[in-house]
C-alpha cells in the first residue's frame, strides 16, 4: 500500500495550470523521482504536499490521512519533511540548533525552567541535544556540530538540511534537487548518503536534474512537462522511453551509457 | 502674494472642516434674548469673540479664556446688555496653530455687527496685522512677546510684558533670599528671548542683587530632566528660574526635589493655575510666581469671578484667565460708552483711555497699548496660589 | 559631574534599550517597522495606572495586569491589522503605513479617555539619594537600570537559550523553513508582538515612575529615540538595541553637560546618522537576509 498517494492534484496560478491533474504514489521503503524540464511544476508540486501552498483539486493522502490543504505544522507532524531546492537553513545558527529546530515539537519546559536552569530544563535540555549529536553524527556532521551552519561548506550545508528534516521524525523526507550545484564528487557522496537513509527506513521522494544521480538510486520514476505526468517508471523503462526522451532526455544517452559502463 | 495666498487657503481649509463637520468648528454663541430697556427697536446682537486654543497642547489656556470671557458676558447680558442689544460671544478654537488662529481671524472680520476679539494665543503674533487693517480691536490676554502691540494700533496687551513679568520674577528670587540664579529656558523664541531679556536686566541693574551661575536651554515636555538638574546642582544654583510650560515645570519639579531639596523654583505667570496645581501635588509645595491676580483676595469682584468660574469649570481661574476676564470687561466697557454709536474709531479710543479697574487691577494702557501690571510674589502653599 | 551625568545617561538609556529591543524583535520576525511601539508603551503606562486608580488593585498587581492586557493589545496589532494583510499578500509599506494610523488611533482614545494632561504616576521606588565618587545619585535610577537590565538579561536567555526562542530565530532567520519543521509560524509571531508590548509596558511604566507622571504624548520623543537606538544598533539584533539604547543615553546626557539641554534631540540622530555612514546596518547588525 502507497505511504504517500496523490490523486489528480491541480494547481494554478492565475491563468497557468502549474500542475494538472497529477497522479503519483510513493510505497514505503522506496526512492522515487520526480523529473522534468525547468518549469514543469515540480517544486509546486512539493509545495503542495508540504502544505505551503492550497491545492485547487485533488487530494493527498499520507500514512491512511488526507494531509492536502492542511497547514505545515499538521503535514510535519504526520511524518512528512522537505529540504528547499535554494538551501533554506537558519544560517545564522549554529549546526546543532538547526537540527534542534527540527525536534522542536516535542519539549516539556517551561520560561522559568530555562530561566533559572531547573533541573527539568537541564534534563530535557540534555535529551534534545543527545538526539541531535547523535543525528548529526549518523551523517557525517558530527565534527561541524558548533559551526555556524553559514560557514559549512556547500556540499554539507545540504546535508545538514536533510539532517535538520530528519529531526523532525519525519518516515518520508522529499528532497528538492540536492544534488544542484555540487560538484562530481559531493554528488557521488550525496548518492551514497540517500541510499544509506532508504536502508535505515526513510522513504524518499526526490526531485534531481543529475541524471546520474537519478538513475542511479531511483527505484521509480515520473516523469513531468507542462504540469502533467508523461511517463512513469523504472529507470530503464524511462531511458528508453521514446516520449521522455523527446522531451526531455535529449542529452540523456551519453548518461545510459555511462551507467551501463558500470 | 504667497502670503496672501496661504491665507485663502488656510481659510478655504476652515470652511470646509466646517462644513464637513456641521457643528464642530462652528462658533457657539451665547446670545441673550432678555436685552430690556434701550432702543427698543434694535435688537441686533453686537458681537464680539473669544478665540484660543481649546483643543490641543495648550488647550488649558483658551478653555480658561472661553469660560472667563462667557462670564464676563452673562453678567453683561443679565444687566440688560448695551444699549438694549444683547452682546453675542462667538467662540473660537485655534486648536494650538498659528494656521488656525489665522484662519479664525479671516472669518471673524466677515463678521457683521462685530466689534472686537479678546485672545489668541499660539496666533497671537500672527493676526494683529489683519485685525488692524479691518480696524477690529485686539486684547490679548496672554501674549509676551516684545513685537506683539507693535502689530498696530488695533492691537493691546492686557498682559506683562516680558520684562515686566521677569521683574516679578527676579522679585520673588530676591524675596526667598535665594539669588543664585540657574536659568532654564525653553528654546523656542520665547525661551531664548526671555532668557537674554534677563541678561539685559540684569546688566541694567549692575548685577547686583541676582548672579545667573547657570543657564540651561531645554527642549521641555517629557525629556529627562535629570541631566539639566545634575548641571544646575554643580553650579549651585539657589532659585531656578523656570521660562518655560507648567507641561516642563512640574516634571522638572518633581525631579529637582529629590536631588536638590532646597532649590527655590520660581515660574512664569503662567504657572499661575489650578492645573499646575493639580498635577505638581506635593512636589510643587514652595513653587513661586509673580502674578497680577490673586484667587484668595477678597474683593467682591474677584469673589464673584472666583466662585462662577469654579461653578462652571470646577476649577480656580488662572491668572492669564482672570487677564482674559478683564480683558473682555475693558472691550464691552469701550463700547458700551459710545452709546448706539458703534463708531470702531471710538471704541478703540475708548479702550485706549480706559480707566477699568478689573480683578487683576487696573487695566489701563500706555500710549504703546500696553497694560501696566503690578505683580506680587505668590507661592504654592496647601495647594493653593497665596501671597507670599 | 561627569560620573553623576553618566549615570543619568546609563538609567535612561537602559530604557530606550528596552524599548528598542521591542523595535529589533518584531523587524527580525517580519522585516517591518512597526511603529505601533511607541504608544504600545504609553498605553502600558496608562494600564498601570488604569489598574491602581480604577481597579484600585496594588502596584504589583497592576503591574501584571498591564503586562497582559498590553502585551495582548500588542497581539492584537498584528492580528487584526497586519495578519490580514500578509494574508493579502500586502506590500511593506501598507503594512508600515497601517502601524502608523494604528499607532494614532490608540493615542487618540487614550486622549479621549484620559485627556492630553499630565496625569500623577505613583513613584514606586524613590529612596532618596545617595553620593558616589563625589556624585548624588537617585536609587530611583539605579532601581530603573537594574530591572531594565535584569529583563534584558531574562529576554536574552529567553531568545537564546530556550526552544521557544530558538523557534522565534528560526521564524526570524526563515520563516517558509521553520513552518515546514513544525514551528506556528503565526504562534511565534504573535508571541514576538506580545513580548515586544510587555517590555515596552514595563519600559513606559518605569518611566512614568521616574517622572512620576504620565500622558498620552509620553511615548512621541521616547518612541523615536529607541528606533533610533534600535536602527543604531542593528535592527534586528538584540545586543545590539541595547547596546544603541545605551549609547544614545550617555551621549545625551553628555550633551548636556558640555553643549547644553537643547541638544538632547539633535544628539541622537546625529549619532545615527554618522553611525549609519560608516556602518549601514549598525553597529552589530548584519547584512541581514530579506527573503521572506
Ligand atoms: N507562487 C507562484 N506564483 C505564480 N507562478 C508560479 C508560482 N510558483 C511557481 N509558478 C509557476 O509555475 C510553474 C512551475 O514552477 P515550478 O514548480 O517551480 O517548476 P519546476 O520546479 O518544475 O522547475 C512555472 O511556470 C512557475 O513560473
Ligand atoms: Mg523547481
Amino acid at each position: 500500500m502507497a505511504l504517500l498517494e496523490a490523486k489528480g492534484i491541480t494547481k494554478k496560478f492565475g491563468g497557468l495550470v502549474a500542475v494538472d491533474k497529477l497522479s503519483f504514489e510513493v510505497k514505503q521503503g522506496e526512492i522515487v523521482s520526480i523529473i522534468g524540464p525547468n518549469g514543469a511544476g515540480k517544486t509546486t508540486v512539493f509545495n503542495m504536499i508540504t502544505g505551503i501552498y492550497e491545492i485547487d483539486e485533488g487530494e493527498i493522502v499520507f500514512d491512511n490521512k488526507v494531509i492536502s490543504n492542511k497547514s505545515p505544522i499538521y503535514i510535519v507532524e504526520a511524518g512528512i519533511s522537505r529540504t528547499f531546492q535554494n538551501i533554506r537553513l537558519f544560517k545564522q545558527m549554529r549546526v546543532i540548533e538547526n537540527v534542534m529546530v527540527g525536534t522542536h515539537i516535542k519539549t516539556n519546559y517551561n520560561f522559568f525552567d530555562a530561566l533559572f536552569r531547573t533541573k527539568r530544563f537541564r534534563n530535557e535540555e540534555r535529551k534534545a541535544t543527545q538526539k541531535a549529536i547523535d543525528i548529526l553524527e549518523s551523517i557525517d556532521l558530527g565534527d561541524y556540530i558548533n559551526d555556524y551552519a553559514n560557514n559549512l561548506p556547500y556540499g554539507l550545508q545540504r546535508r545538514l538540511e536533510i539532517a535538520r528534516a530528519i529531526a523532525t521524525g519525519a518516515k518520508l523526507l522529499i528532497l528538492d534537487e540536492p544534488a544542484a550545484g555540487m560538484n562530481p564528487q559531493e554528488s557521488e557522496n550525496l548518492l551514497n548518503f540517500i541510499r544509506s537513509l532508504q536502508a535505515k527506513g526513510y522513504t524518499i521522494l526526490i526531485i534531481e536534474h543529475d541524471m546520474n544521480v537519478v538513475m542511479n538510486i531511483s527505484d521509480r520514476i515520473y516523469v513531468m512537462d507542462y504540469g502533467k505526468r508523461i511517463a512513469n517508471g523504472t529507470p530503464s523503462e524511462i531511458a528508453s522511453n521514446p516520449d521522455v526522451i523527446k522531451a526531455y532526455l535529449g542529452d540523456a544517452s551519453e548518461i545510459l551509457e555511462e551507467d551501463d559502463a558500470v | 502674494m504667497k502670503k496672501k495666498l496661504c491665507m485663502l487657503l488656510a481659510l478655504l481649509l476652515v470652511v470646509t472642516t466646517l462644513g464637513a463637520c456641521g457643528n464642530g468648528a462652528a462658533p457657539a454663541s451665547t446670545a441673550s434674548a432678555s436685552a430690556s430697556g434701550g432702543n427698543p427697536t434694535d435688537k441686533t446682537p453686537i458681537k464680539v469673540a473669544v478665540a484660543g486654543p481649546l483643543t490641543g497642547n495648550y488647550s488649558e489656556y483658551g478653555i480658561g479664556f472661553d469660560a472667563a470671557c462667557k462670564i464676563m458676558v452673562d453678567k453683561w447680558n443679565k444687566d440688560g446688555g448695551i444699549n438694549g442689544r444683547p452682546i453675542e460671544l462667538l467662540s473660537y478654537d485655534e486648536k494650538s496653530s498659528t494656521e488656525e488662529g489665522l484662519a479664525i481671524a479671516q472669518l471673524l472680520c466677515g463678521e457683521d455687527n462685530f466689534y472686537g476679539v479678546v485672545g489668541h494665543f499660539s496666533a497671537s503674533m500672527a493676526v494683529g496685522t489683519l485685525y488692524t487693517e479691518e480696524r477690529v480691536p485686539l486684547i490679548s490676554a496672554s501674549s509676551s512677546s516684545a513685537g506683539f502691540t507693535g502689530q498696530g494700533d488695533c492691537c493691546f496687551r492686557l498682559n506683562a510684558t516680558i520684562s515686566t513679568e521677569t521683574m516679578g520674577m527676579l522679585e520673588c528670587a530676591k524675596t526667598a533670599g535665594k539669588t543664585k540664579l540657574g536659568v532654564v529656558y525653553l528654546n523656542n523664541d520665547w525661551g531664548r528671548n526671555a532668557y537674554d531679556n534677563l541678561k539685559t536686566l540684569l546688566q541694567e541693574k549692575g548685577n547686583e542683587d541676582w548672579e545667573i551661575v547657570d543657564a540651561e536651554e531645554i527642549a521641555g515636555g517629557d525629556m529627562d530632566y535629570n541631566a539639566v538638574i545634575s548641571n544646575l546642582n554643580a553650579a549651585g544654583a539657589e532659585t531656578a528660574i523656570m521660562f518655560c510650560y507648567y507641561d516642563s515645570v512640574v516634571p522638572f519639579t518633581i525631579k529637582a526635589r529629590t536631588v536638590m531639596p532646597d532649590l527655590n523654583i520660581v515660574c512664569g505667570v503662567n504657572c499661575y493655575n489650578d492645573t499646575f496645581l493639580k498635577v505638581g501635588g506635593k512636589d510643587v509645595e514652595g513653587c513661586m510666581a509673580p502674578s497680577v491676580f490673586a484667587a484668595v483676595s477678597d474683593d467682591p469682584d474677584v469673589k464673584y469671578f472666583v466662585d462662577e468660574y469654579k461653578a462652571r469649570t470646577t476649577q480656580v481661574p488662572s491668572s492669564l484667565t482672570a487677564q482674559a476676564y478683564d480683558a473682555m470687561g475693558v472691550l464691552l466697557t469701550a463700547i458700551a460708552e459710545n452709546n448706539g454709536e458703534l463708531d470702531k474709531e471710538a471704541i478703540l479710543k475708548s479702550i485706549q483711555n480706559n480707566d477699568y479697574k478689573g480683578v487683576t487691577g487696573s487695566c489701563s494702557f500706555s500710549e504703546n497699548r500696553d497694560a501696566t501690571r503690578n505683580f506680587s510674589p505668590m507661592v504654592v502653599s496647601n495647594g493653593q496660589w497665596i501671597y507670599y | 559631574m561627569f560620573v553623576e551625568q553618566l549615570i543619568n545617561g546609563l538609567a535612561i538609556g537602559t530604557i530606550y534599550a528596552l524599548v528598542a529591543v521591542g523595535y529589533s524583535l518584531v523587524f527580525g520576525i517580519l522585516r517591518l517597522v512597526n511603529f505601533t511601539h511607541s504608544s504600545v508603551y504609553t498605553l502600558g503606562a496608562f494600564m498601570v495606572y488604569v489598574g491602581v486608580e480604577y481597579l484600585h488593585l496594588n502596584i504589583f498587581l497592576a503591574i501584571l495586569f498591564s503586562l497582559v492586557t498590553t502585551g495582548f493589545a500588542g497581539v492584537m496589532i498584528d492580528k487584526m491589522g497586519l495578519e490580514p494583510l500578509r494574508k493579502k499578500g500586502a506590500s511593506k509599506i501598507s503594512a508600515m503605513i497601517t502601524t502608523i494610523g494604528l499607532s494614532y488611533i490608540i493615542i487618540n482614545c487614550l486622549n479621549i479617555a484620559f485627556g492630553s494632561q499630565i496625569i500623577r504616576f505613583p513613584d514606586l521606588f524613590n529612596y532618596g539619594t545617595f553620593k558616589l565618587l563625589g556624585a548624588t545619585i537617585a536609587w530611583q535610577q539605579v532601581i530603573i537600570g537594574a530591572v531594565a537590565l535584569i529583563l534584558l538579561v531574562a529576554l536574552s536567555i529567553f531568545i537564546n537559550r530556550t526552544r521557544i526562542g530558538l523557534a522565534m530565530r528560526a521564524v526570524q532567520q526563515e520563516p517558509s523553513a521553520a513552518a515546514i519543521n513544525g514551528i506556528n509560524v503565526n504562534m511565534i509571531i504573535s508571541l514576538t508582538f506580545f513580548l515586544g508590548a510587555a517590555s515596552a509596558a514595563i519600559a513606559g511604566t518605569l518611566i512614568a515612575s521616574y517622572n512620576q507622571y504620565l500622558r498620552s504624548s509620553m511615548g512621541d520623543i521616547v518612541g523615536l529615540k529607541a528606533f533610533a537606538a534600535a536602527v543604531l544598533g542593528g535592527i534586528g539584533s538584540l545586543p545590539g538595541s541595547v547596546l544603541g539604547g545605551l549609547i544614545i543615553g550617555v551621549s545625551e546626557s553628555m550633551a548636556v553637560y558640555k553643549l547644553g539641554g537643547s541638544y538632547i534631540d539633535m544628539v541622537a540622530f546625529s549619532l545615527l546618522f554618522l553611525v549609519l555612514l560608516i556602518r549601514p546596518y549598525g553597529i552589530l547588525g548584519r547584512k541581514g537576509s530579506t527573503k521572506v
